[in-house]
């Protein structure tokens, strides 16, 4: 006969309160939600950064690292859908129109909690923090890291006694970093061999590129090619949204770099969308490289074969440009982290708050990322790797030439993207270098007219 | 009595034809009223109507054209792969002396693999394992025979041939399961009174196989075709549409045009036109195919 038995009272009282109270903790528990890029920041965030905040606060940080053209969409997609799913995001100043209507303004936060702005220069405000035509009059956001590419060499190759020598034979002058972006097209050129060849006095087992930089198309193939675009002295449009890309000086920029794709980038390239050339430069297949700071420890971490053997140079003249520009220069690319309008907007804060001001010097050491004044000024920072004797001067000086991206919502489909499909249309013939011009001013235009900024 | 017997049947495909209704027609009509507007990703509030303007840039753009002709070759080279393969697996599979021995079992469940994965990993693997130039399947095989493989997914003369055979292998399985059924219906009579009359393997399977199972080659060729026509995960994670523009199909100019250059206007015109050209030949087949069978 079966017997129920019914175990006393209590026992029953304690399992419930158990269970509710381990319910309501739960609930209770605060879970911040990260869309982030991916980069050198991730494995630290990973592994120390976000399990020690955890511990100390009980918060619960979830990281989702996308591919770039997912993660701005991902993110526009959460935002406009109000699913609060984000608290936080990456935060790239071109890509801010997607989502700028949801992103909490951080001035109260600010003042709350007590962050310093002090050691963000004006320019890094300006570019990052700041958007003077979406959220006038506010920060927007927090930069992590600011950059604009530099020139990275082997610098042990040009110190080669042999290859100086046949450097020197093939084009009369010394093997040094270029002034000029011709200058830097012959080293590439010098530089791209076979497999079975030599270079400083080593047999190569498989070719050598002279130069790369990542340019998947459209993305990567933009960010590479905007270089060559602003080095022109070319900024888009000035401020009466008047487009300078129809000057012919963009289509020698174009047949340029066509040439420079072709004779000295591995055809691999292609195919990658951002710092993937790093690792080609580590395994001592390429020469010399655009290189983003933030990249830069995968050719100089301990370990790596290129370690201290890489030389840092600024981005060479393109003489003639229009800007009577004395170097070469980029967009300020690179980015920082911005706090969705969410109900966790203030614990978002205080995480960010936590990582990138009370834990400055420690991010900086485990990620190479800078932003804050202090990081360039730490003895400890600027100490703790020999490469960044030549590197950091460099990074601070090519920052000073970096173009502030302009702040209107539409400069990705305005410039970003087009400017992309511009060179990769012209790359690969898929039509004229005039066609292709028209193509991308007349897309502006229309852009900018339906955007009611010109008639 | 006769109006109820005319309303019952109504009644039950009543619930299909409002969901399918919902389902397919509330999309597709918003996916047309959006193409007549000038819509920014990045302004989604401020809709503003352009009538067919976003149709007449379309046809304008020789971009549009390129891409129309890279999804002609892909769809025509995707779908006759497909169902030649599809054909020549199940005519093999199917044949007395093989049909429904354990060895054929276990080859039609490998055969169908591809049907299963998904089209994104499809497309990872073949770029990361298969069409990879230095460690790749096919450049490794090559490389056994001294042939120096290209690189498949970086030159514009390979890109689209090594596209087309990585979608027609994910497309291979529907087909043969599809033909496989269908030759298991030949009678076996048929196949006898053949092979009394001294016909050999190849012309039992062209004189008499092949006029049966006629409607079935057709409609997996319109459904491999539509399949191929709208492909868009295979490609993006195979070649995103390069090099250059080589890959570049409709379906991929429609997420570049909605996304990349943040149009969702001409996207949804360039989607609507793909609606209306895959309308166009599945009605063609249709109609062909009703002639065929009144000619009978």
């Amino acid at each position: 006969m079966l017997r129920l038995r019914i175990r006393p009272h209590w026992q029953f009282l304690v399992v419930a309160l158990a269970t509710f109270g381990l319910a309501t903790g739960a609930l209770a528990q605060v879970t911040l939600r990260i869309a982030e890029h991916p980069g050198p920041h991730v494995g630290p965030m990973e592994e120390y950064f976000i399990p020690m905040y955890e511990e100390m606060t009980g918060v619960n940080i979830v990281m989702e690292v996308l591919p770039p053209d997912q993660l701005w969409q991902r993110m526009q997609l959460e935002a406009q859908a109000g699913s609060d799913y984000y608290d936080i995001g990456y935060h790239s100043p071109g890509w801010f129109g997607y989502y700028y209507e949801q992103v909490a303004g951080l001035d109260d936060l600010i003042e709350e909690f007590g962050f310093g702005l002090d050691q963000y220069s004006q320019a890094v405000i300006d570019s990052h923090m700041t958007n003077s035509m979406l959220r006038p009059g506010e920060i927007i956001a927090i930069a992590r890291n600011p950059q604009t590419p530099i020139y990275a060499y082997r610098l042990d190759w040009f110190e080669h006694e042999g290859e100086r020598e046949a450097f020197e034979a093939e084009y009369g002058r010394e093997l040094a970093p270029p002034a000029t972006w011709e200058e830097l097209y012959d080293i590439a050129a010098f530089f791209t061999r076979p497999a079975g060849a030599t270079v400083a006095d080593e047999t190569l087992t498989s070719p050598l590129y002279g130069y790369s930089a990542s340019v998947k198309p459209p993305g990567g193939m933009a960010r590479a090619f905007l270089a060559i675009v602003y080095s022109l002295g070319l900024e888009g449009w000035d401020e009466n949204f008047e487009s300078d890309l129809r000057d012919p000086i963009l289509l020698e920029g174009a047949a340029y770099w066509k040439r420079l794709i072709e004779d000295t980038f591995p055809p691999q390239a292609q195919t990658w969308d951002f710092l993937e050339h790093l690792s080609f430069m580590r395994e001592s297949r390429l020469a010399t490289a655009e290189l983003w700071p933030e990249g830069v420890l995968t050719i100089e971490e301990e370990g790596a074969p290129t370690a201290g053997k890489i030389g840092y140079a600024l981005l060479p003249q393109w003489p003639g440009n229009r800007k009577d520009l004395p170097v070469g220069r980029s967009f300020i690319g690179g980015g920082g982290v911005l706090v969705f309008d969410t109900p966790n907007k203030a614990e978002a804060f205080q995480f960010l708050q936590w990582l990138l001001e009370e834990q400055a010097a420690e991010f900086n050491l485990r990620t190479a990322m800078f932003a804050r004044t202090d990081q360039f000024e730490d003895p400890d920072i600027v100490g703790a790797y020999d490469f960044y004797d030549t590197f950091l001067p460099v990074f601070e000086e090519q920052m000073s030439y970096g173009f502030p991206r302009q702040p209107i919502a539409e400069w990705g489909a305005v410039m970003y993207t087009p400017v992309g499909e511009f060179a990769s249309d012209v790359l690969f013939d898929v039509m004229t270098p005039e066609r292709a011009q028209e193509r991308l001013v007349d897309n502006m235009e229309r852009i900018f007219v339906e955007s009611g900024y010109i008639d | 009595m006769s109006s109820r017997r005319h309303f019952n049947p109504w009644a039950f495909i009543l619930p299909g034809v409002i969901a399918g209704g919902v389902v397919l027609g509330v999309p597709v009509v918003q996916a047309f009223w959006t193409s007549l507007h000038r819509l920014r990703l990045y302004r989604l509030h401020d809709q503003v109507f352009v009538g067919m303007e976003n149709y007449l840039r379309l046809w304008q753009d020789p971009l549009f054209m390129l891409s129309v002709r890279s999804t002609v070759v892909f769809t025509v080279g995707c779908t006759v792969l497909s169902v030649l393969a599809g054909l020549m697996v199940a005519a093999i599979m199917s044949t007395r002396g093989i049909r429904g021995t354990t060895m054929a079992r276990f080859f039609m469940a490998f055969y169908l693999v591809p049907f299963v994965a998904t089209q994104v990993v499809v497309g990872m693997l073949g770029r990361l394992y298969v069409w990879e130039p230095e460690y790749g399947l096919v450049n490794f095989l090559l490389s056994l025979v001294a042939i120096d493989g290209p690189m498949w997914l970086i030159s514009r003369d390979t890109a689209m041939l090594a596209t087309v055979i990585t979608n027609a292998w994910r497309l291979t399985p529907l087909a043969i399961l599809i033909f496989y059924a269908a030759l298991a219906t030949v009678p076996d009579e048929l196949l006898e009174s053949a092979e009394v009359d001294g016909a050999g393997g190849l012309r039992t399977f062209t004189a008499i196989k092949l006029p049966l199972i006629r409607y079935h080659i057709g409609f997996v060729t319109l459904i491999q075709m539509t399949s191929a026509f709208r492909e868009f995960d295979t490609v993006f994670a195979l070649t995103g549409g390069g090099p250059g523009r080589a890959t570049n199909v409709l379906s991929l100019l429609v997420y570049n045009e909605g996304i990349s250059a943040a149009n969702l206007g001409m996207a949804n015109a360039i989607a609507f036109t793909m609606l209306i050209i895959v309308g166009v030949i599945s009605l063609a087949y249709m109609r062909l195919a009703r002639l065929d069978k009144a000619g009978e």
